[in-house]
């Protein structure tokens, strides 16, 4: 007893936890061996083909999918109440042999629903079958393993390759975007080849990422998939998620690729022509020359100073006809209308009993909308390939190869400033010097406000390109032996190496701005080149044993025990050079020396996991799931490495209960669920537990991010001329960081009515997060000389609901269906370290950070009213600052003084504003579909609600510091005679939406953000309207070609929106400073040609 | 088949006991202290770290933002010196405000925390790595910037929390609130820990070593600066009274007249051991003539170097242009706007003042010490001042001069050396700070650059001379129109400034000449000071010292030693050294010193009445301070906010 007692000592923690799970595993094993009546599940099918010698009569005919016509392979037929059975060939044909004529068939098939046909004493007996999201006997792949619809416990949404191809788009996340419920997506750009949409599970932040069963964590990567190659997306909503572990709390989409499919060989080619143009076109509305001068006039008037444009000069603007006085649109000359793009997808796949393949090839051609093509496209080259074979009888391998290439190119600089400057740039001003407008070699001018050309911002022989290019391969081996002396005992290996190879190239060109009137040359700017390489490498090492056992025919366990390794190391090494004298080329050894920098970086990580899971259910209509996983990281010190996360969760299929089945038959499946879990997320600098010295780099305390103040190196000068470098002695030492803990509650019920013609999944959810990190707002003096270290001391909360409604049905020869799903997310914080609270007015304000204030508001000042007369100002609020009112006007906002001190200040504010950032709180989609022979629409609606769009008014779209100014403006209160004083109480004005035009707003509350400037947002968008049409088998036969189909996609199609939103796109963010100048989502039209051999 | 299958079911064994130890990652970016304390080198780049911590005001102490920063911050208008913050000078765009307390935000505890687990470092070493006397040189080393760095934080803020070892956390963590000592206890702590400097460090050090850490020499000099300082406010703080918790708790102030003569007596004591023991002196003591002590003190600073027998410390500084590293920008700041290159923006914009200049005494002044005069009018009036050079008169009889620079003849060799001069040759061109031109008709157009040139006699004359952006070096930025570069004063620093040379590149870190933190002229004028205040040490010696001084500057007379003379030979000898700063604080002089005041400038403008035109003087306000309605120093001021009272507990000083 004692030497047992010892080992369990020996054993670690972790370990110690999963045997104590499998204890309760082992318990029930030992009953199920002990059990009597235990008999095999089932009687084994036999095929179509005669067994026997003697001849029965038999049952032939089709299957066929009813929505694409396509044969359907695999199919299982069953006679109802007996054993007999077939399954259809590669051409969807069946044989059955039974001698009932009036036999009952039942065709069966993951992801279809069940059909139940009775041969009435035919003996050709044709079947189409729908897929169906709805339909119960769909299989889903959740963690590890794949569950049966049927038997879920957890919220877990998936999606099949047909339901994401009927999008068609650059990344895979647009495609999904609105079609599952609780996966909430904004698209933040629609620049080719970057992929950076917000992906958020319920509004929890980004999810988990898992291709193949192998946590390959990057989101961008998930985006960039080729989607043609894509099985199924399963979203882990719940508890469900706590299998994987550390950072599973936010979710987890689990992508699984496609296999090779048992057959002859077939080969599928499909090819997009894409032409695509900015869903917003309100941006490039800016007055021209003309206007903007006599504008300038006004707001000059309007603010007591000299009109800076004379009368004749006026007039010479306004005639346009001499040099130097016309009007240049520079959003015309910067952006093309529309731009094409091409995406070729190559597919081939088939197999026999013993192997199975499937490769797949990709191209895609993206370009941007600068004119200069060159500086702005996006190339990918996929691969990937898959076989499984069978190797012994229980012995499968897959083996799972995927590369990528690809190259994206933009020019250096940020957008933001390329659409400002193409903007706010005086529009009397062309880009090229009047003196070599017409010669062959023009000179660039120098335009303000900028005092840059966007021209050649945005030529790569000017100012040069930015080149980023990728080589990803993902490789993935995996054995699998069902061990024949235990039956239900499997034994599975899964090996994955993946890489990624990084290379990025920024090239500046050396050019001049010449002035626009006298062609006088300015200084050149400096050729540089900064290259830098990254390789990024992951392994990923599986061992699972999994088992299954259906005990008194009624009782069917499953329990799985895996133990997983994974490493990431990632390198860099970058240098930057300038060209002095001449250009040579854009090679890093080709510039020279001086100035040079190097620079590089090192990071690995790793981390080891054991996880066990432990399912039961009884008759399919109780259900019971266990899971625990101890996660350890490489990131916190021994004693705090290792996390426990346990779930739970359980299902009632209320259906299956016969006072539902015998008294409600319309309801074909009713299923209540819930469950709970404990997850976690790695947080906090890694090795805080790692004391040593390191190289002294001073912060800037006013601003430790760094510029504008630069401190100088560390170290001193012991010695003239000589730096000693300076180390740092360590900080203090933290032992106790660790995760972050996340407890997930979800409700959920599935309801299917009508044998699925109307379904209903809802669920009700919450997340508690403890140990977010902060810093201790009161641990240590400032004398003590050394920060506190952060703790997990910080709390939140997300609660929510998702709702998806879906109908589906047959009217003739139309199958149609829709869908409809609603997620809301909204996150309170539970606790917020801060230094103790003043007064009542900081609890106030400051509880959008506690007291449970719904988080991602924003505070304004508030809109009262207009001022319509001069003489109000006499008693209105003063606005702060020594001008007070001063330049006050009518039509100006009146600002409400909410607690009548008769100042505008901060303490005026009020929350208005939803965030704008990230993922709306509100979100919905729709799907529709028919089809009807050959023909098959397909429309997906898609919208978000509670955020705001925040006009800043204070910057860029303020004409008064830019020689240019937006034409909205001119909808603004003026005089109806401008030669009288504007604040002669007697001078009459003509209403407009906007206040008068002046050239400054001090002394005004013009520029005070009230909620006039904000748009609340809520849009409905026809995200995807996709309408196709297969030619008929018999037609395309004759050319060897099995089907042809052609369809039209349009993407991004109408937005349904507010007026003032609509010179937006609402679904992109309006970035920097506010000011909407974000590269535009596009409308993209899609042709594709699909042809299967 | 069969082995595969074995092979597999070893596989997934050995794989479910995988191995904890995947997870004990190192990181890369710090060394254990074992590995770093192998030889003295790795205690030396901790040393660097201290060093670099050291609260010395030089180059890269920007004084409305911190240490040891590069190029810009709030004093970003282009400016650096303390100075600006007094009457010596006006930096452009920094006018009317810069006269605040300088608000650098330094309350260095991280650096007393190094320093104090620097003694842990070299105790646990002793014996082993270090031997007895490079232990104590260490010992004593450390002592010294902690010393410095007690200067600092109390000639800030007054008394505060003196901590002396490595704190830690853990358990009962009130042991971490040490409260603020008091202003006398700080002091005394300081002067204490210059003493502990003085047990152990060498006399000299040599370039293996590193020439340039502290000597015991440095740690005298410090000692003398901080007991005059100490001495002073023990003497004057109650000339400004201030109230408040922490002045009834004698945070603030709080010293009697027998404290300031028991620091005065620190003082003189510390300056007389350098001056009797250090082998320095001043350099070039015995100037031929006025010409030759002006090239000799523009050396001193131009050239630390050359003048070894001066200085008592310094720092240096290496090229930083490519890396961030510790070179400084005193010639981009300072190169007047005439010789601005191509990235054109922050140069010349310090202003030394009129006032200062003023001070500076003619030749021709036998024994008293008084200012010598700038003769701009013939009717003698030279106390009026114009709000702006508009405001002129056409009937003021100016005194007329062919040049700008004729003016100046006679006076002290030190305003040519130290201040670049209207009219005045640097680095190939000639100063050019004409203001303002008078039109033959009477009509003015001054401060301004636009305006279509005056026709006299076939030539074209403009307000500021030309309308060559790169013309000019003064009153360009007065107008609306015009760049922000030059001075508003008339004048353009030149103390420290690469004449002979150019530095790297004239940018952000290029320049590396050192910045000298003490010399011997400070030590002699410390002691004259001292022995003056207290009427404690030697007042011949001290009238010695100060005429020394006087003497190397080519005056030939000798000038009593008395509290005025002693200051304004401080002012004028010092001159953006910081000290200025400093001095007004500690005698409690700002307040007085401004309230509502304008500090002065000097526009020379060019007469088209007579022909051939002439130039004319008009003193008058500073642009910025008149435009500021002149500038006011609050009481309060002279101790800054305690920063993070709330979380601290510690007693904040008045008026915060």
């Amino acid at each position: 007893m004692k030497k047992t007692y010892d080992l369990w000592e020996y054993l670690t923690p972790p370990i110690r936890r999963i045997i104590q799970f499998f204890k309760i595993l082992l318990f029930t094993m030992v009953i199920s061996v002990l059990g009597v009546n235990t008999i095999t599940a089932n009687s084994v099918v036999s095929s179509g083909a005669s067994e026997s010698g003697y001849q029965q009569a038999g049952i032939t005919g089709t299957v066929t999918d009813a929505t694409t016509h396509e044969a359907m392979i695999g199919v299982n037929i069953q006679v109802k109440g007996t054993t007999v059975g077939a399954i259809t060939d590669i051409n969807g044909k069946y044989t059955i042999l039974t001698a009932d004529k009036n036999a009952v068939l039942i065709f069966s098939f993951i992801g279809y629903a069940s059909l139940e046909i009775p041969a009435s004493g035919k003996v050709i007996v044709d079947a189409s079958m729908t897929s169906s999201s709805t339909v119960i006997d769909e299989v889903v792949v959740t963690g590890y393993a794949t569950v049966k619809k049927q038997s879920l416990t957890g919220a877990i949404s998936s999606i099949k390759t047909a339901d994401i191809l009927s999008t068609k788009t650059a990344s895979v996340a647009s495609m999904v975007q609105g079609k599952i419920p609780g996966l909430m997506i904004r698209k933040r750009t629609g620049e080719p080849g970057v992929f950076n949409s917000y992906i958020s599970v319920r509004g929890f932040g980004t999810p988990l990422l898992v291709i193949d069963g192998v946590i390959r964590d990057n989101m961008s990567d998930f985006e960039r998939l080729n989607p043609n190659d894509i099985e199924t997306i399963s979203v882990l909503k719940d508890a469900s998620a706590a299998i994987y572990g550390m950072n599973s709390d936010n979710g987890v989409l689990i992508v699984t690729t496609k296999s090779g499919t048992k057959g002859k060989t077939k080969i599928s080619y499909s090819s997009t022509y894409t032409w695509k143009q900015p869903t917003s076109q309100g941006l490039q509305n800016t007055t021209d020359a003309y206007t903007f001068r006599v504008m300038k006039n006004e707001m000059s008037r309007n603010y007591r100073m000299p009109e800076p444009y004379s009368a004749t000069e006026l007039a010479k603007w306004q005639a346009g006809t001499d040099p130097g006085y016309t009007d240049y649109n520079w959003y015309n000359g910067t952006l093309r209308d529309g731009i094409g793009a091409w995406n070729h997808n190559l597919s081939i796949t088939g197999g026999n009993d013993i192997i199975t393949h499937y490769t797949s090839f990709g191209f895609m051609n993206d370009n941007g909308l600068f004119t200069d093509n060159a500086t702005e496209n996006y190339k990918k080259f996929n691969f990937r390939t898959a076989f499984d074979a069978k190797l012994a009888p229980g012995l499968t391998f897959k083996m799972k190869v995927a590369g990528k290439y690809d190259v994206k190119m933009n020019p250096p600089q940020t957008f933001f400033w390329i659409f400002k400057q193409m903007l706010v740039s005086d529009r009397g001003i062309g880009p090229y010097t009047l003196a070599t407008v017409d010669s062959p070699i023009k000179h660039y001018s120098l335009v303000p406000s900028e005092n840059v050309n966007v021209f050649a911002k945005t030529s790569a022989s000017a100012d040069g390109y930015q080149k980023n290019v990728n080589y990803q391969y993902q490789l993935s081996g995996e054995l699998n032996y069902d061990l024949p002396f235990v039956k239900g005992l499997t034994l599975n290996v899964l090996g994955a190496f993946d890489g990624n190879l990084a290379q990025y190239t920024q090239f500046r060109g050396s050019f001049i701005l010449y002035d626009y009137r006298t062609d006088a040359p300015g200084s050149p700017t400096q050729a540089t080149i900064d290259e830098s390489m990254t390789n990024f490498i992951r392994s990923d090492v599986q061992a699972k044993i999994s088992y299954k056992k259906t005990i008194a025919q009624d009782h069917n366990i499953n329990a799985l025990f895996v133990s997983e390794v994974r490493q990431i190391n990632q390198k860099n090494v970058g240098g930057h050079r300038q060209y002095d004298d001449i250009f040579t080329t854009a090679y890093i050894d080709q510039a020279s020396t001086t100035n040079q920098t190097t620079n590089g970086g090192f990071s690995q990580q790793a981390y080891l996991s054991y996880i066990g899971r432990f399912t039961y259910d009884y008759k399919g209509k109780y259900l019971a799931e266990f899971s625990a996983r101890e996660d350890g990281s490489y990131r916190y010190a021994p004693s705090s490495r290792w996390a426990f996360f346990p779930s739970a969760s359980v299902g009632w299929r209320v259906s299956e209960e016969s006072f539902i089945k015998n008294n409600l038959p319309i309801i074909s499946n009713l299923k209540i669920r819930g469950s709970y879990g404990q997850m976690g997320a790695d947080a906090g600098n890694a090795y805080q537990y790692v004391p040593g010295y390191k190289f002294y780099t001073p912060i800037n305390p006013s601003n430790p991010g760094g510029n504008p103040l630069s401190p100088i190196a560390g170290g001193a000068i012991l010695s003239p001329g000589i730096l000693t470098l300076g180390m740092m002695p360590p900080g203090i030492i933290n032992n106790n960081l660790s995760w972050i803990t996340a407890k997930t509650a979800d409700l959920g019920l599935d309801l299917s009515l009508w044998k699925g013609k109307l379904g209903v999944v809802a669920d009700i959810f919450q997340k508690t997060r403890n140990g977010l990190l902060a810093t201790r707002a009161t641990a240590v003096p400032n004398t003590f000389g050394a920060s506190f270290p952060q703790e997990n001391l910080n709390g939140d909360q997300v609660k929510g609901f998702e709702v998806e409604i879906s109908h589906k049905g047959t009217i003739r020869d139309i199958n149609y269906g829709v869908s409809a799903n609603v997620t809301y997310a909204r996150t309170f914080l539970l606790h917020y370290e801060r230094s103790p609270y003043q007064s009542t007015w900081d609890i106030w304000k400051d509880g959008n950070n506690g007291n449970g204030r719904i988080q991602g508001r924003g505070w304004t000042d508030q809109k009262a009213g207009t001022y319509t007369d001069i003489t109000q100002y006499e008693t209105a609020p003063l606005i702060g600052g020594t001008l007070g009112n001063s330049y006050g006007l009518p039509g100006t906002q009146m600002v409400k003084d909410l607690n009548g001190d008769g100042r505008i200040n901060g303490d005026d504010q009020l929350p208005t504003i939803w965030s704008q950032a990230e993922n709306p709180p509100l979100q919905y989609g729709a799907n529709m579909y028919a089809s009807w022979k050959g023909f098959d629409i397909n429309m997906l609606l898609q919208g978000a609600s509670l955020f705001t769009y925040s006009m800043n008014a204070g910057d860029t779209w303020g004409y008064k510091n830019y020689p240019s100014m937006w034409s909205f403006w001119l909808d603004r209160y003026h005089q109806a005679d401008p030669s009288v004083d504007p604040y002669d109480p007697a001078a009459v004005w003509i209403p407009g939406k906007y206040a008068p035009l002046q050239a400054s707003w001090s002394g005004t509350s013009q520029g005070n953000a009230t909620n006039q400037w904000l748009i609340p947002c809520n849009y409905l968008r026809i995200k995807n309207l996709d309408f196709g049409y297969t030619i008929p088998a018999n037609l395309t036969k004759k050319f060897f070609v099995k089907d042809v189909r052609l369809a039209v996609s349009i993407v991004n199609l109408a937005t349904f929106s507010r007026k003032d939103l609509k010179k937006f796109d609402p679904e992109r963010e309006s970035g920097d400073w506010q000011a909407g100048l974000t590269y535009p989502l596009l409308r993209e039209f899609n042709f594709t040609l699909s042809v299967n051999f | 088949m069969k082995k595969q299958k074995i092979f597999l079911i070893i596989a997934v064994i050995t794989l479910l006991s995988a191995c904890n130890k995947v997870l004990d990652l190192q990181p890369i970016d710090r060394v254990p202290a074992s590995q770093l304390f192998t030889d003295i080198r790795g205690l030396k780049t901790v040393l660097a770290t201290l060093y670099n911590k050291c609260p010395i005001e030089d180059y890269n102490y920007v004084p409305n933002s911190t240490m040891n920063m590069t190029g810009s911050g709030a004093d970003r208008g282009g400016g650096w010196s303390l100075d600006a913050h007094t009457d010596n000078m006006v930096i452009v765009s920094h006018g009317g405000d810069a006269v605040a307390p300088t608000n650098d935000g330094y309350w260095d505890y991280t650096g007393i925390r190094y320093i104090n687990g620097f003694f842990d470092n070299i105790k646990a070493l002793k014996g082993n790595i270090l031997d007895d006397a490079s232990y104590n040189r260490l010992w004593s080393e450390a002592h010294w910037i902690r010393a410095y760095t007690y200067y600092a934080l109390v000639s800030r803020y007054g008394g505060v929390p003196i901590i002396k070892k490595s704190l830690t956390i853990g358990g009962d963590n009130s042991q971490l609130y040490v409260p603020r000592s008091t202003e006398k206890e700080t002091w005394d702590f300081v002067l204490a820990e210059c003493d502990s400097a003085i047990m152990y460090l060498p006399q000299t050090v040599n370039a293996t070593e590193g020439s340039l850490r502290a000597t015991v020499w440095a740690a005298y000099a410090l000692k003398s600066r901080a007991a005059l300082h100490a001495a002073s406010i023990a003497k004057y703080w109650n000339n400004a009274p201030l109230t408040g918790p922490a002045v009834d708790a004698k945070l603030v102030g709080g010293m009697t007249m027998t404290d300031a003569n028991a620091y005065y007596q620190q003082c003189i004591d510390a300056s007389k051991a350098i001056i009797d023991n250090s082998g320095k002196a001043l350099y070039m003591p015995n100037p031929a003539n006025p010409t030759a002590a002006a090239t000799n003190l523009q050396a001193l600073f131009e050239t630390p170097a050359v003048a070894d027998v001066e200085i008592l410390y310094k720092k240096g500084y290496v090229d930083g242009v490519s890396t961030q590293a510790q070179g400084h920008q005193i010639d981009f700041y300072g190169y007047p706007s005439q010789l601005q290159q191509a990235s054109a923006f922050m140069f010349g914009r310090m202003g030394p003042t009129l006032d200062l200049v003023n001070l500076y005494e003619n030749y021709t002044d036998n024994g008293i010490g008084a200012p010598g005069v700038l003769v701009t009018r013939t009717d003698g009036n030279e106390n009026t001042y114009l709000p702006t050079p508009n405001n002129l008169s056409l009937t003021t009889p100016y005194k007329y001069y062919n040049s700008q620079y004729d003016i100046f003849a006679g006076k002290d060799a030190r305003l040519f050396a130290w201040i670049m001069l209207p009219g005045s040759a640097f680095k190939g061109i000639t100063l050019n700070c004409q203001g303002g031109l008078i039109k033959p008709d009477g009509s003015k157009i001054m401060y301004t650059i636009s305006g279509s040139g005056v026709g006299l006699d076939g030539l074209t004359y403009y307000p500021l001379g030309t309308t060559n952006a790169i013309g000019f070096s003064c009153f360009s930025q007065m107008g609306t129109d015009l760049s922000a570069n030059g001075s508003s004063t008339g004048f353009v620093i030149k103390k420290f400034l690469q004449e002979k040379t150019t530095p790297t590149a004239s940018r952000y870190s290029g320049s590396t000449n050192d910045y000298i933190v003490f010399r011997m002229a400070e030590i002699y004028l410390n002691y004259a000071e001292a022995a003056i205040e207290s009427g404690q040490g030697d007042a011949a010696l001290a009238k010695t010292y100060l005429n020394a001084i006087r003497k190397r500057a080519a005056h030939t007379d000798q000038i009593p030693a008395t509290i005025a003379n002693i200051a304004k030979e401080r002012q004028v000898e010092l001159a953006f050294e910081q000290r200025h700063y400093w001095d007004l604080i500690r005698k409690r002089e700002f307040h007085t010193l401004f309230s509502s005041s304008r500090r002065k400038s000097l526009v020379p403008v060019m007469d088209l009445r007579v022909n051939p035109p002439k130039y004319i003087f008009v003193r008058v306000n500073n642009y910025y301070d008149e435009a500021a309605n002149g500038v006011t120093w609050n009481p309060n001021s002279y101790y800054r906010s305690i920063p993070g009272t709330a979380s601290n507990l510690l007693i904040q000083n008045p008026g915060f």
